[in-house]
């Protein structure tokens, strides 16, 4: 409805002055996405929660920060080479383990858990009298330096005339031809369709499959959500935790399963493997992420109790899981006991 | 007079030959026997006239050279060398003589005319028949058989050997398998096996013997896990020679470290004589790119991938064997290197983002690194280093080379635009193939050839 005198004089494509007009009302036909503010399954919106301190520390305690697997052997796609040796002083060792420290935090830097975006819906003008001026439709986007791909200007001029802003589609077809993003495609690739996902997830290849989704789709990009999730419902139906854990995927995939209230299965594999710091860890999170509030228990054992006779939802396997544990806990602590008294 | 123009009237009923009628007319004995059984008489006096019965006239001896000498001495007269000729290895070579034993593929009881004989070559009795004499039809083939079969007896049979089998060069020795060497006691050499590197003739020149011929075999065992050992055996005949080798190397064993059981575990450098072996130590899938030497020796330990480059001397199969023990003998393990140097040995991997692995601490370590600290593959090679060919460096403002661009720019990105098709739609396609989809690659199937 404003007036935009807007002469891109500087940006490398076609200026055009934009007169003061009314804005029609045409519905923009490009994408029917039902994008609810709140998701089907999550209590909250992920994005409020994703981002704030507490959950951010108590996601990076649960990935943990295991070197051995997060540097793990990479298929390059390129030639192998022979390992290189090196003779280094401590001060040296010191030196070059920071440098993997700072490598290690970007590897594991989570990718953010949001909601669905709005389809773009806004109308630059109305011309009518340029109705059949083509077969297509018109794409324009300005590619001047220094301006992310999120801010830049994409407008399409469709054959009735209308000049509206490009679709979330047609935007990121159109950066990706004149910025590519390495790992990205123009069109999406065959992967992400339906059939082709759950190959993949019945190969165990989780990790390579959501680092595609990364690199080819924004994080409130539909298509991204819906990948994800399917993952990360997959990885959870089956308990495949262990290939996930070391990874940058782990943390929003536990937070995904607390917003859908499917973590019960996640804490009877942290108990199974006898994980305590991790269980009390996502109670925490759960409690934080239901009512903002964190839990005034100390010890982590309660803490884990309180869980179970409480919010749990698969509370009998849970209990079994949570005595047997206390059970093999307590014959430990006696032995332990034992030998204590023993030596002494 | 009657009784014997009786006889002759039976004569001439019984043989039509008005030769022998004509014979017997002269006076002989007179008697009524039967003459079935006389076989026809070959004449050796020459008939009457040659008008009535046009006769063959050939002189034939039943003594000769042949029926005269037994069969060795007669070979012995084709095939003879001397007392002084056999010394000196004469009539041992590949195209020489040899007898033949002519009783091969023939039978007693079997000969030229095909008779049944009852008791040497079928059974007197059958049934409750006795069997007559009797003539079989003749074998026309027999002669032809048995002359086939002394062709090719003596001649020396190449050897058609399966290419698994096969060593180096054809049927020869080097590089061939000899199998397991032979159990000592309770050890049976499971797992090993031995390869020929070297078989040769070798002489030695005696006052007493002259020349004197021994054939020496240099052989490599192992059993593929670290374990291998060379020994050479030497021999008047090729296979003890072999096993000599063989069992010798089996005691000779030496215990080989390899890393992650695919390398060895660090580049180094040996010399033995004038032969010289630079190793590289090479990542998994590179292979054997080595001397066809060192490439059995490193089957026989277990190396799968390496790299070597043999300089001076590569046809002394021994002295390149020998350097390439020495080396991978005088390997030193991280731990070793650590100590020595009294510095962390770590290695960098691109696979794993060059995280830093430390492969072996010392006990107490250094604060302040030498010049010979720098390079670590330096101070493995003991300061030497190899001369690598110069790589073709392109001379970018060349106007040849600028040329080249230019004329391959058209189809420069082709590879990669059939690969993105393929990956897209499955298949080489224009971007008109949606409009009209008669505008496609009709691509060629074989038809399979029903069985």
């Amino acid at each position: 409805m404003a007036t935009r005198a807007a002469m891109f004089t500087f940006s490398k494509f076609r200026y055009f002055p934009i007169l003061k007009h009314r804005v029609a009302k045409f519905s923009v036909s490009s994408n029917l996405l039902n994008a609810s503010a709140l998701e089907p399954g999550y209590s909250r919106d992920p994005g409020e929660v994703f981002f704030k301190e507490n959950v951010q520390t108590l996601l990076e305690r649960l990935t943990g920060r295991d070197c051995d697997k997060v540097f793990h052997n990479r298929k390059l796609g390129e030639r192998l080479e022979p390992p290189k040796y090196e003779l280094l002083t401590q001060a040296e060792v010191d030196h070059v383990m920071a440098e993997m420290e700072v490598k290690l935090k970007r590897k594991l830097q989570m990718p953010p858990l949001l909601k669905e975006r709005d389809p773009i819906k806004k109308i630059y003008s109305f011309n009518p009298e340029l109705q059949g001026f083509d077969d297509s439709k018109y794409v324009f986007i300005n590619i001047s330096q220094g301006i992310t791909n999120r801010n830049r200007e994409v407008v399409v001029r469709d054959p009735n005339g209308v000049l509206r802003e490009a679709s979330w589609e047609e935007r990121q077809r159109m950066c990706q031809i004149y910025f590519p993003v390495p790992g990205r495609k123009i069109n999406v690739p065959k992967m992400f369709e339906e059939g082709n996902i759950q190959n993949c997830l019945d190969r165990d290849e989780f990790e390579f499959v959501l680092d595609r989704a990364c690199a080819q789709f924004d994080p409130d990009d539909p298509e991204y959500i819906s990948v994800t999730r399917k993952t990360y419902d997959f990885v959870d139906e089956n308990t495949k935790y262990t290939s996930l854990r070391p990874t940058r995927h782990f943390g929003p995939m536990v937070l995904h399963l607390v917003l859908s209230k499917k973590m019960d299965n996640l804490l009877f594999h942290f108990i199974n493997t006898k994980d305590i710091d991790a269980a009390a860890n996502l109670v925490r999170l759960f409690h934080t992420v239901a009512d903002d509030t964190s839990p005034t228990e100390v010890d982590e054992f309660q803490l884990i109790e309180n869980y179970i006779q409480g919010p749990a939802l698969k509370k009998p396997a849970l209990e079994l899981a949570w005595q047997s544990f206390l059970e093999i806990e307590k014959q430990r602590r006696e032995v332990h006991s034992q030998q204590n008294n023993a030596s002494n | 007079m009657a009784g014997l123009w009786n006889a002759a009237k039976c004569l001439v009923q019984l043989s039509p030959n008005f030769a022998y009628l004509k014979m017997s007319l002269r006076p002989i004995a007179v008697t009524m026997q039967s003459i079935n059984h006389l076989s026809t008489v070959k004449m050796t006096t020459p008939l009457v006239s040659s008008t009535m019965f046009n006769p063959v006239v050939s002189p034939v001896r039943h003594t000769s050279f042949f029926t005269k000498l037994p069969a060795d001495k007669l070979w012995k007269g084709v095939t003879s060398v001397s007392n002084a000729g056999k010394k000196r290895g004469r009539g041992r070579a590949v195209g020489k003589k040899t007898a033949k034993n002519l009783n091969r593929g023939q039978v007693i009881g079997v000969g030229k005319t095909n008779m049944l004989w009852p008791g040497l070559n079928s059974p007197i009795i059958q049934g409750k028949e006795l069997i007559q004499q009797q003539k079989l039809p003749d074998d026309p083939e027999r002669e032809a058989k048995l002359l086939k079969l002394r062709d090719e007896m003596g001649a020396f049979r190449l050897l058609r050997l399966s290419p698994l089998d096969r060593g180096w060069s054809g049927p020869k020795l080097p590089g061939r398998s000899v199998g397991r060497p032979d159990p000592v006691g309770e050890d049976d050499f499971e797992g090993f096996d031995t390869i020929v590197l070297e078989f040769k003739i070798v002489c030695n020149m005696k006052g007493n013997l002259g020349r004197t011929r021994r054939t020496s075999a240099f052989v490599v065992t192992g059993n593929g896990n670290g374990l291998a050992g060379f020994a050479i055996g030497k021999a008047q005949m090729g296979m003890t020679a072999l096993r000599k080798a063989k069992n010798r190397a089996a005691q000779k064993l030496m215990y080989v470290e390899r890393y992650n059981e695919h390398t060895v575990m660090h580049d180094f450098f040996t010399a033995f004589g004038k032969t010289r072996i630079f190793v590289q130590k090479k990542p998994e899938g590179y292979g054997l790119v080595c001397h066809r030497v060192i490439r059995e020796i490193c089957k026989a330990v277990g190396i799968k991938d390496i790299y070597a480059k043999v300089e001076g001397s590569t046809k002394n199969v021994q002295h390149v064997a020998k350097a390439f023990m020495v080396g991978l003998l005088q390997q030193k393990s991280f731990e070793k290197i650590a100590e020595e140097t009294k510095l962390h040995v770590v290695e960098f991997r691109k696979e794993r983002d060059y995280f830093p692995q430390i492969m072996a601490k010392p006990s107490e370590v250094k604060t302040v690194k030498s010049i010979n600290d720098m390079d670590l593959n330096l101070y493995l090679n003991d300061g030497k280093v190899a001369t690598k060919k110069k790589k073709y460096q392109v001379n970018e403002s060349d106007p040849t080379w600028k040329n080249h661009l230019a004329k391959t720019e058209r189809f420069r990105n082709h590879e990669q635009v059939r690969v993105n098709l393929l990956v897209d739609h499955g298949e080489v396609r224009s971007f008109l193939a949606d409009r009209y989809p008669e505008c496609r690659q009709i691509k060629f199937v074989k038809k399979r050839e029903e069985s």
